[in-house]
């Protein structure tokens, strides 16, 4: 008698890997972390749309001086929804979709640390959705009082800003449980031999974002519960003639708010990381440095909150601290676009639709880094504060940045996810239409905000005809553009070439170690990194 | 990761850990950097009268450690197989509680499972079974396996 | 579309305006300097990069290098930012050292932000105790689906009824406060940008080196018509300056009201109508519809043909937590036509009306002041939410979370309670602390204490004996809900 059995058939009994549910309970109650990236994908498509409509009336209603289409109450919560809506809704979770798909993948754990609680995060979400946009059912219809909902003018709003105070507390709530998620699932469960420093810079990037969601969720959730106790419960933080100071919301909103914008930045950075060494066919230029900036900005990100606060009238002391502060951010940023570029030098390029994203990543996202500095000198900031300029370089820095960078990470990942080919025509296209009309839509806000246009105006002077006219057709097709990649997402989950495991020739990483698609268990035993 | 010690030719003793890329020491560092961030950016505004982000600094700080507590305590895991002369005792720490089942190195079998996504052990004797290799990679289950099979053969 | 002529003939259509300050053209050259030296490392960087992307391309059979540092060039595209920004920083600074000096100036105005136009009040220098509003004088029906022809001048939505007019090249120094939420004063000619907060003055200045008319706006969100309260500046040479001013004075005079004169209900109806086509129509609307449900109708509302002592206080002193501001900037001869208007027209037909008078009593507190109007003497000013700015008794000072020290805010209370027993010499006052309920009682009577003789010695040192000052026993809850209100020490005429 052998004492060692082989027991192939009982092993197959001991298989769970099957017994998921299937329908519409297998989304809901879900703990695989592939599912539920897909879920926050998914989601945060559809806010992205919802948000884009929002911003399409606005760009309607402005297509000419005069009062057309909506009426300034209406536009003024439109300009603050489509805010939230892409900040909160279309922005993050997409990040977070990322994360849950390609974390687990990159550094070679079985799933998330805690699975359980990743179903919760997804799930507030929705809750939160439908508050936030149900508040323009409301009486008195949704806030009106700008996506930094500054007191004293959001004491004033009606019942749509509770519950935008309720919505913000919940994806505030989700945010929280997804970044202690994902620090607990990088700290413990990189696979063996794969040391912080040999981590692929998306997981560094976001890690270092989590970090910074952990600080700065709290402050956020005090902010609204604050504006809440003022509304309703008699509380004075932030009216003067109760012995508070508007000016104090300003500063807690932009301490979260600073942050916030890296938050929404830095795994953008992290993707184009992974990207560009790719079609370059050469190791990223500057790994450690890369990891050394992104820390650098995340740090430097809570010592400038105040330059969103330059005409409040601080002391020149304070001015001159958050300007100097603010310009050194350039350093570190710069440093990485000096690295990207130094990684496509001498390297072997390709140019897939991901690369294309990437390379127009950096251009575009470039001048709004320019428009950002500008942006930092206090003296040019007094005069372009409040105005379409700095509408122009936060859509730079989101648009061309987040954005752009969201899309290029889903065409380099969507053959790992489907198992299939995109279509590279309609990719290069989508590419091409929303780079074209982007800069159609923003680049004339520049000049805009320069002559002296104000923000969230239902209405202008004439003198800002001819741009506005030109930036409203370029959003239209913008929009429109973003269809195409809607078509390209469906027909690469119907079909379409069946893709390699390793999809991109020269692609690093675990993840390509899996099959296309990946199955939905990977990694139960851990793989060692050299 | 599996720790083999050889006790000459009737004995070894393997000691099989869970993969776990950071020590204690490193989540407690992260945690207190963390913590101390979080509240001195509420204690900062305490004192200009936002008070209100305290709090919920606070509660998200509780929650991120039970969260470090939950996933630490099943750092330390730990299956150690000893083969003595007459039999075989395998000490397992799950969380905080250790156990420690002992057979009959004469009696015990035993049985590898081949899955198709990775190889499982278990020992069994008298109708008990035992999952062992649970924190290992697939080498080294493969590895345990064939050291375990060979001090079987041994006996038998 | 670019050929439509552009209004601004002088102003590129590309950049900021022509600067007529010198700050403004220090803005301006900075503005410069960092769009040149931006492009130059734009140029310089984004030609790396498309050399290497039309260079490096593996369809020409570039093959990839392997490298992946190179600390030197690290090190070197570290630092070199870091002296270009320095470069950067050095004429920045002087120009915040100069914007910030608010120092000697000829002419002080304070400009009040309202939802949804902007008050000025000429405080120091030539034309000290002038008052004007400036509101949009664009007519709605142009901004509402007028033809677009209608709108081709330049001034459209950037001209109002009247304008500010100041000196050239004289120091001109803003203060800028505002009346319910925050706005911001700007003038992009003049490279000055201030916010407007409530209870808090900032200030901000300029110098017009040339006469001409100036346009911005109010640049922070600040409700329904933010993109409709926008400010004309004049500069105007010396000499008009001095006859503007004195034509000022001169009408000033010609129209002061008589406090005590009596109006009839139709002078009273037309007065109000233009006080609120000017004041009020933005949110109750021409119709008196209002809109629903930030602005209530005034057309058949409760308040509107309740009891008239409520309407006149809710005008006076606006509602807390809702879009109803407080209105004490209107004239007593304002507020009186225009509450006699709402409650006599549209379906509204309460047939009473209220006389100036009673306004300048109901703003001083009923109980001291004889009210002719018996609907009036229930007025009580004691449900007024807002701060003791009223000029005396009874009066409520505010006071901070825990804290037993005056608020700057109360100090215009003391005195005018100073003024009002000055005048007096047999009045007496009681002065009564009180606490919200937050805290330990004992700590809160200590407090509540603390508060009244916080009190006592500033009007002590206002110069009261203090013999006429009665401190009665501290209360230290009340208030309800209202933690605000609870805080607070209460003049009262001696019992």
């Amino acid at each position: 008698m052998s004492s060692i059995a082989h027991d192939p058939a009982h092993g197959h009994g001991h298989d769970d890997h099957a017994h998921h549910p299937t329908g519409i309970m297998r989304w809901i109650a879900t703990t695989n972390h592939k599912d539920i990236g897909t879920l926050y994908l998914w989601f945060s498509f559809i806010m992205f749309l919802s948000g884009g409509v929002m911003a399409l009336t606005i760009r309607a209603e402005l297509f000419q001086p005069g009062l057309q289409i909506v009426q300034p109450e209406f536009f003024n919560q439109l300009t603050t929804m489509h805010g939230l809506v892409m900040v909160f809704g279309a922005i993050m979770p997409a990040f977070v979709g990322f994360a849950n798909w390609q974390i687990p993948l990159m550094i070679g754990a079985p799933d998330m640390a805690f699975a359980r609680m990743n179903n919760w995060s997804f799930w507030l979400l929705p809750v939160a959705a439908i508050l936030l946009i149900g508040s323009f059912f409301a009486p008195g219809g949704a806030s009106a009082a700008g996506w930094t909902l500054y007191a004293p003018l959001s004491v004033q709003m009606g019942m749509g800003m509770d519950m935008l105070i309720f919505a913000v507390h919940i994806m505030g709530a989700s945010s929280i449980m997804g970044a202690i998620n994902i620090v607990t699932t990088i700290l413990n469960m990189r696979a063996p031999g794969m040391t912080l420093m040999k981590m692929p810079l998306f997981c560094w990037t976001w890690l270092i974002t989590a970090y910074l969601l952990i600080a700065v969720m709290p402050v956020l959730a005090g902010a609204v519960t604050m504006l809440l106790t003022d509304r309703h419960f008699g509380t004075s933080f932030f009216n003067a003639a109760g012995g508070g100071d508007p000016v104090l919301y300003q500063h807690v909103f932009w301490f979260f708010g600073h942050p916030e914008v890296y938050i929404m930045i830095l795994p953008a950075f992290g993707i184009i990381s992974q990207i560009i060494p790719t079609f370059a066919r050469k190791p990223l230029f500057g790994y450690a440095s890369m990891v050394y900036a992104t820390a650098s900005i995340a740090i430097l990100s809570f010592i400038v909150w105040a330059h969103h606060m330059f005409t409040t009238g601080m002391p020149a002391a304070g001015q001159l601290f958050f300007m100097y502060a603010t310009m050194l951010i350039a350093v570190p940023t710069g440093v990485k676009v000096f690295n990207w570029i130094a990684t496509m030098w001498k390297g072997s390029l390709t140019f897939e639709t991901p690369m294309l994203f990437a390379v127009g990543f950096i251009f575009v996202f470039t001048i709004g880094g320019f428009t950002g500095l500008i942006c930092a000198i206090t003296p040019i900031d007094v005069q372009i504060q409040d105005t379409y300029y700095v509408v122009a370089h936060f859509h730079y820095v989101l648009v061309a940045g987040s954005l752009f960078a969201l899309f290029a990470g889903a065409y380099y990942w969507i053959p790992k996810w489907t198992g299939h080919m995109y279509d590279e025509g309609l990719g290069k296209l989508h590419f091409w239409c929303s780079m074209v009309f982007f800069n159609v839509t923003f680049f004339p806000m520049h000049f805009l905000g320069l002559a002296g246009m104000p923000r969230r105006i239902p209405d202008y002077a004439v003198q800002f005809t001819d741009f506005n006219a030109i930036a409203s057709v370029g959003a239209f097709g913008f929009g429109f553009s973003q269809l195409i990649f809607l078509v390209i997402v469906l027909k690469c989950i119907k079909g379409g070439k069946k893709a390699a495991a390793r999809v991109w020739d020269s692609a690093d990483g675990l993840e390509w170690t899996v099959p296309s698609p990946a199955p939905y268990h990977t990694f139960e035993t851990a793989p060692v990194v050299k | 990761m599996l720790d083999a010690r050889n006790h000459g030719d009737n004995g070894a003793c393997y000691i099989a850990r869970r993969n776990c890329s950071i020590s204690p020491q490193g989540l407690i560092g992260s945690f207190t950097v963390i913590a101390t961030v979080s509240l001195l950016i509420g204690i900062g505004f305490a004192s200009h009268g936002a008070w209100m982000v305290l709090p919920f600094a606070g509660i998200e700080l509780v929650t991120l450690a039970i969260a470090f507590v939950c996933y630490a305590r099943h750092a330390a895991d730990y299956e150690r197989i000893s083969v003595g002369a007459g039999e075989i005792e395998v000490e397992v720490c799950n969380g905080d509680c250790v156990r420690c089942h002992l057979f009959n190195r004469a009696w015990v079998r035993l049985i590898v499972r081949d899955a198709p996504s990775a190889t499982r052990l278990a020992l069994r004797s008298r109708g008990q079974e035992l999952e062992i290799g649970r924190h290992l990679d697939g080498a080294d289950r493969q590895k345990l396996a064939h050291e375990l099979g060979r001090w079987l053969r041994l006996t038998a | 579309m670019f050929l439509a002529s552009s209004a601004y003939a002088t102003d590129s259509r590309y950049n900021l305006q022509t600067p007529v300050t010198q700050i403004a053209q220090q803005v301006y050259d900075l503005h410069t300097i960092m769009m040149v030296v931006c492009l130059v490392i734009f140029v310089a960087v984004f030609g790396v990069m498309f050399y290497s992307i039309y260079a490096h391309r593996k369809s020409k059979g570039a093959v990839a290098a392997q490298w992946h540092e190179n600390t030197t060039v690290e090190v070197l595209w570290t630092i070199i930012p870091v002296f270009i920004l320095l470069g950067m920083a050095w004429p920045a600074t002087k120009t915040v050292l100069a914007m910030k000096d608010t120092s000697n100036s000829d002419i002080t105005i304070k400009a009040t932000g309202y939802q949804w136009k902007w008050g000025y009040d000429y405080l120091k220098g030539e034309g000290e105790g002038i008052r004007l509003v400036s509101n949009l004088s664009t007519p709605r029906d142009q901004i509402d689906g007028g033809k677009q022809s209608e709108r081709s001048q330049s001034s459209y939505l950037l001209e109002v009824d009247d304008p500010l007019v100041v000196p050239v090249g004289k120091k001109i120094r803003i203060l800028t406060t505002a009346n319910d939420v925050i706005h911001a004063w700007w003038v992009p000619a003049f490279a000055v940008k201030q916010d407007a907060i409530p209870g808090f003055i900032r200030d901000t200045w300029f110098r017009a080196d040339k006469e001409g008319i100036y346009r911005g706006n109010c640049a922070e969100l600040c409700g329904k018509d933010h993109g409709f309260m926008p400010i004309e500046v004049h500069v105007v040479s010396a000499e008009k300056y001095a006859t503007w001013v004195a034509e000022r004075k001169k009408v000033a005079a010609a129209v002061a009201e008589d406090p005590s004169k009596k109006y009839t209900l139709a002078e009273l109806k037309a007065k109000g109508q233009k006080a609120y086509d000017a004041n009020c129509v933005a949110c109750h609307q021409a119709s008196g519809k209002g809109l629903a449900p930030a602005f209530p109708a005034l057309d058949g509302s409760k308040i509107a043909t309740g009891p008239i002592a409520e309407h006149v206080g809710i005008v006076l002193n606006g509602k807390a937590g809702t879009a109803m501001a407080a209105w004490k900037q209107l004239s007593d001869t304002e507020i009186a036509a225009v509450v006699t208007f709402e409650r006599n027209n549209w379906g509204n037909a309460v047939g009473d009306m209220v006389q100036p008078s009673d306004i300048k009593a109901a703003r001083g507190g009923a109980q001291l002041a004889a009210s002719p109007m018996p609907a009036l003497a229930k007025e009580a000013p004691t449900e007024s939410a807002t701060t003791a700015a009223s000029d005396a008794l009874p009066a409520k000072l505010y006071f901070r979370v825990g804290k037993a020290a005056l608020p700057a805010d109360a100090m215009d209370a003391v005195k005018a309670v100073a003024e009002f027993l000055a005048a007096k010499p047999e009045a007496k006052v009681d002065i009564t602390g009180y606490t919200d309920q937050s805290g330990s009682l004992d700590k809160n009577l200590e407090l509540a204490k603390e508060r009244a003789k916080a009190v006592r010695d500033a009007l002590a040192g206002a110069g009261i004996a203090e013999d006429r000052i009665h401190m009665k026993k501290p209360e230290a809850v009340t208030g309800g809900g209202d933690n605000r209100e609870a805080r607070r020490v209460e003049i009262n005429p001696a019992s």
